[in-house]
Formats: structure tokens, sequence, C-alpha cells
């Protein structure tokens, strides 16, 4: 009985008791927290980036689907040859031009390539033919090729199947529509001399094809870099597709060269 | 003719092998030098949850004021519901030609906001930014301007202003027995509030650039004074005792340091003081007025303003008082000069022809634009982007409010504060 009394001896019940106020005193609130002094600020914190996200079922996913080769171009009427890429927005996205209606287009006279009979021996009148086919099918047709109307918002491209004039008239339009599209920032520090060059491949029915970039700079470290190599992509997709460009077109290589210095003057 | 015919064979195999080499599709240049300039269409629908309606109209309204956005009215919107998990329909967006999207969602638990909101280019189909914020309920309007400022720096690759405050001066009463009060409210006019009584005239609230503190000018009967003034703990003190009048203090950009005038005699001086030791040195000791020092960014030189050339000029020295030189030099009044925060700027106020100005030049004197005219315009104070200025104007017969302009002056537009105030001065970025 001795030793059980000794079990609970004063100093231990008050050590109990003692721990047990502690405890207590956690759970009350006290009125005389501290007010914020007038203008104090509360913080506010960023817990986290939040991931990208995709999780939109895949029906409901506007993917562009685009041909990644150049649909054969038939003969027929254009209307049966569009095969329209992107789901269709309910209102009708923004019209690209109004350009000229787009004429059936004509494989331009499409080389007469005069081919008498096989000589025997070296038939140079055929290989010169050759060459002009060779020449005509290469990169070599809108290389640099300086001819056509002086346009400021066209470089010049030869394309001997479409005539000068036509590829000029071609390609102007197609300045015209990124020009209206193209909103350039030149409000703020280094906007009013930014030159962004960018490129992008044209599918069949003139729409984009694969990536628009631009160079890395829609990567840049340099904020203000970025922001205006992403406003000179946006004005491509917008623009896209670019129906009123001759078939010729669809395959190339396009390069804009986007400056902003006569845009903000 | 066998020669002649072997030569032509050989130029023809040439040409043909050139051909070649030639890329298998061409690349076709194209320039634009010309564009739509305009601001930029974005489209803000409402956040889901608890406050998530009042968020999405701080960013627009603050977004609407830079003058670089363009909200698009929601009744426009094809996309009515939206998930912040899920894709946008993009073609929706395009339909209405929104170059960009916001949208968010708002979660309260135990007390605690969280905002989740990510920002996408529609054209691009990509999200540009997603950020989670969580704070206090109450604070929500801040978690706003939060959003504000990371939209508009991804979108035009310069910080943002939005989660900063203004001080001012609060006018009240007539001519006779004017109240200047020092008031403070959010950069959009929100949460007004006055930190003085009203029972002396406050003058030039000035911004430390890195805390929560101010320093202003009061003027009692008995004299002037300069206070530092804590907004977080509400301590104030002063600066201490001068002969004469004290004014127009301003912090160094690491706040360790206050520059003012001290005026004795008709004669005005530039002064500093150390803050930690409270040691102060006197900077200028012509017998003419120099007033108004501003240091700039990186703390070694100061401008200020002085009539010693006749009228007041704008003068350039170091922050030690050395090597003082002239930076304008045109006609009129030069006064309030301001350096702007990144530095590259000097505001000013500039009276001239009977009108005032709000202007600009470069730290060298180069380069003055003019920003705004009227009957009285004056005291411009810097947004920390240092892109957007705001001052006070008053009308004849009217009383002073509040404006803002950018730095290419196409942006004016009066500060959303109703009330009659001057002498503004911007915040730096919250914590």
């Amino acid at each position: 009985m001795a030793a059980r009394s000794n079990e609970f001896s004063p100093a231990m019940i008050a050590s109990v008791l003692l721990h047990l106020g502690v405890f207590g005193l956690a759970f009350v609130s006290w009125p005389w927290t501290r007010d914020l002094a007038v203008g104090a600020s509360v913080p506010i914190n960023i817990v986290s980036n939040a991931p990208d996200t995709n999780l939109r079922p895949a029906i409901q996913a506007p993917e562009e689907q685009t041909a990644q080769t150049e649909q054969p171009v038939p003969d027929a009427p254009p209307e049966a040859a569009a095969p329209d890429p992107t789901p269709v927005p309910t209102p009708p996205a923004p019209k690209p031009a109004p350009a000229p209606p787009p004429k059936p287009v004509q494989k331009a006279p499409v080389k007469p390539a005069p081919k008498p009979q096989k000589a025997a021996g070296l038939d140079l009148d055929a290989l010169a033919a050759d060459v002009a086919k060779a020449q005509k099918s290469s990169g070599s047709r809108s290389s640099s090729a300086p001819k056509g109307p002086a346009r400021a918002e066209t470089a010049k491209v030869a394309r001997p199947d479409l005539g000068d004039g036509m590829a000029a008239n071609a390609l102007k339009g197609l300045a015209d529509e990124l020009q209206r599209r193209w909103n350039p920032n030149c409000e703020v520090e280094g906007g009013r001399t930014v030159k962004v060059r960018v490129t992008f491949t044209l599918g069949a029915g003139g729409q984009v094809v694969g990536q628009v970039e631009a160079g890395g700079k829609e990567r840049s470290a340099n904020a203000v870099e970025q922001a205006a190599a992403e406003r000179a992509i946006r004005a491509v997709h917008q623009a896209a597709p670019f129906k009123t460009l001759p078939r010729d077109f669809y395959g190339d290589r396009i390069a804009v060269n986007f400056n902003a210095a006569e845009a903000c003057s | 003719m066998r020669l002649k015919t072997l030569v032509l064979a050989m130029m023809a195999t040439f040409a043909l092998s050139l051909a070649g080499v030639g890329p298998a599709a061409a690349q076709i240049e194209v320039d634009v030098n010309r564009g739509d300039v305009q601001p930029l269409p974005i489209a803000i629908p409402g956040f889901s949850g608890e406050r998530g309606a009042e968020i999405a109209q701080v960013i627009n309204g603050n977004l609407e004021r830079s003058g670089l956005f363009r909200p698009i009215d929601q009744n426009a919107f094809v996309e009515k519901t939206m998930d912040v998990n899920v894709q946008p329909r993009f073609p929706d967006w395009k339909a209405i030609n929104a170059q960009a999207l916001v949208n968010g969602q708002v979660t309260v638990e135990s007390g605690r906001l969280t905002v989740n909101f990510r920002l996408w280019d529609v054209y691009s189909e990509q999200q540009l930014l997603g950020l989670q914020f969580t704070s206090t309920t109450e604070n929500w309007r801040r978690v706003a301007h939060k959003i504000s400022d990371a939209v508009y720096e991804r979108l035009t690759g310069e910080k943002g202003y939005f989660d900063t405050r203004i001080v001012f001066v609060s006018e009240s009463g007539g001519r006779v027995g004017k109240v200047k009060r020092l008031g403070i409210m959010d950069q959009d006019g929100a949460n007004p509030s006055y930190l003085t009584d009203g029972s002396y005239t406050v003058m030039t609230p000035r911004f430390s650039s890195t805390s929560q503190e101010i320093t202003y000018m009061a003027l009692r009967p008995e004299g002037s004074s300069i206070y530092l003034f804590n907004l977080e703990t509400a301590r104030r003190e002063t600066l201490g005792n001068f002969p004469g009048m004290v004014y127009a203090p301003r912090f160094s950009p690491d706040g360790g340091r206050v520059a003012f005038s001290v005026e004795r005699n008709g004669n005005s001086d530039i002064y500093v003081m150390n803050l930690r030791n409270r040691a102060a040195a006197r900077l200028t000791s012509d017998p003419s007025i120099e007033t108004s020092p501003s240091f700039s960014p990186d703390g070694t030189r100061i401008v200020y303003n002085s009539d010693r050339g006749g009228s007041p000029q704008l003068y350039v020295m170091g922050a030690d008082g050395s090597g003082p030189k002239r930076i304008s030099f045109g006609s009129g009044r030069y006064t309030t000069p301001v350096w702007s925060p990144v530095g590259d700027f000097i505001a000013f106020t500039k009276q001239v022809g009977g009108q005032f100005h709000i202007g600009v030049m470069k730290p060298d004197g180069s380069d003055e634009r003019l920003l705004t005219t009227s009957y009285l315009d004056e005291g411009p104070t810097w947004a920390p982007n240092g892109r957007v200025l705001m001052f006070s104007r008053e009308t004849p017969g009217g009383a002073p409010r509040l404006w803002t302009v950018d730095v290419t002056g196409r942006i004016l537009r009066p500060a959303p504060y109703p009330g009659a105030a001057s002498d503004p001065a911007w915040s730096p970025l919250l914590n």
C-alpha cells in the first residue's frame, strides 16, 4: 500500500496538472492578437508553378490536323480539293483577305519542252530542256531572283511558272495579311527596334504545317524579345490559312522578317 | 564543230549538277514593315469559385488601364464555362479575336484563399503561364494584382506595377483652411485611407524603394520637420531638428539615406542623412536655391534643380556633392526631377509659355520630351517598372486630381481616385 501511494506523490500530480495546463493553453484563442497597422500588407505566397495541362479529352482537343505532305493538286475546281485541316470554329475564323478571287490555278504554260525524236549520240536540245526543267523544279527559282516590282513589303521572287507579276502580287497579298495581324508592342523598352524572323512551311490549302519558329527568340531569356517573337508567331497563326496564295507556293518554306522600326514609327 | 559540241555538253552537265544541289523546297522571303499597333485583345472570364468574378474584374481593370491591353467584353464569349485544368476551346476564343486568354479557379479552405490561373496564347494554342497563389481571403485584391503583374510581364516582357500602392496628399476644404492629409491607396484606387489626421499640413510624401516606409514633410505653425513612417509597424519618427525649414525629402535607392533641402535666410541647399548613424552632410553650398534631390537607381548620383543660372534648371551631381553639371538647357522652369527606377530617364515638371508639362529626358539631358500639357501638371512619380508616371493635374478653379501617363506620352488618363489629391508617390512592388 505504501508503495502504491508513492506512485502518486504530490510532485507527480503537480507535474501532470502542469502538462495538462500547457496542453489546454494551446486551444485558447487570445483576443489581443496584433492589429495590422493601416497600410500594412499581408503576404501572398506563390505555392507552385502550375504544370501544363492537356486534360481535355481528345475528341475536344482542337488539334490541328494538317497534311504533312503536299496534296496532289487536282485540276478540278478548288472546292473539291480543299480538305480543311483545322476544326472549323463555329463562327468562321478571321477571314484571310479580300485579295483576288481564287483563280483556278492554271499550271502555267507547262514546259512546252519540244521533244523531238531521239537522235543518236548527245542530244543537246533535250539536255537543255532537262536543265531548264531541273532549274524550275529546284529551289533556285526563289532563292534570290531580284525580279518583280520593287515593293517595300515583299522580297522579290522569281517564279518562272507563275510569272514575276503574279508571284509578286501573291507575296504582297501574304505580306498584307501578316501586317494586318501583326500587333507589335511599341510601348515597351526595346519594342520599337525589334526584328523577328519567323519561318514556317506552307501546306496544301495554305495552312501552316508544323511549328512556326522565330529562330529561338520565342525561347529567349530576354523577356521583351520573347514576347515580341510570340507576337510575330501569333500573327502568322492568325493570318493562316493563306488561301489566296497560288498552289505553287504550297510546300514552300516561308521566312517573314518582321521589323518594328517602321511599324512603330 | 565537234569541239563546240563537247563544250556545250560540259556546260549543260555543269548546269544540271548545279541545279541538283539546290534545296528540295523553295524558301520565300517576305518583309513585314508595317503592323496593326493596338492594345492586345485579351479575354479574362470570371474565375470559378468564391470571389472569382471580382478577381477577374480587378485584372481586367488593371490591364485595361495600362493602355497595352483591350479586355474583351464578357458578353462576347462563346465558351461560357471553363475548367482551369482543361484546355480551352481555342476556336471559340479565336472567333472573338482574343489573342490571349486568362482563366482561373478560386478555392477557399480554412480561411485560406487559393487561386490558380493560366495564361493561354489563343493562336499558338499554348499555355504561356500557370501559377497558384495563396493568401488570406480578405487579401483577394492583392492576389488579383499579382496575377495582373504576372500576365503583364509575360505578354510584354516588362515587369508589372499593379501590386503597388500610392501615397499622396489628400486635399479637402476651400482655398482658405485647406486640409492636406497624408493618404494611401492601392494603385487602382482601392482601399484608400488616411495616415495623418489633418491637424498639420503634409507635403512631398516619398516611398522608400526597398521597404514599406515613407518620408514626408510636416508643416506646422512652429516650423517644418521631416518624418519617417513605417507602414508595417506604424512607427513614426522625425529626422531631427535643423535650423531653418526642411523639405523635399527622398530616400536613396537602398533606403539607408535620405536627401532633403534646408532653407535658411533665403538660401536652400541639399543635405543627405545617413539613417543608421543620423549623420548629415551638406552637398551643395551655392548661394542659390538647390532643391528636389532624387538619387539615380545605383545611388551614385543625384539629380536636383537649381536656379543658379537664373531660372530653375536640372543638374546632376555625385551622391557626395561632387561634379555638379547642368543637364537641362531649354527655356522655362524645370522642377521636381525624379530619376526613373530603371535609370533610363529623368522625369520633371516644366513650366513654359504659361503651360505646365510633365516631361522626360535622358540623364545626360538629351532626348527631352514633353508628355503632357495643361494649366497645371506637376509632381511626377514613377511606377516601379519605369514605364508609367503619375502626377497631379489642376484645372482653372478646380481641385487637383491624379493622372497617369506612360513614358511615350500616348497613354494619358485620370488615375482611379475620385478625390482631390496631389503629390503622389508610387511604392515599389509589394512583397
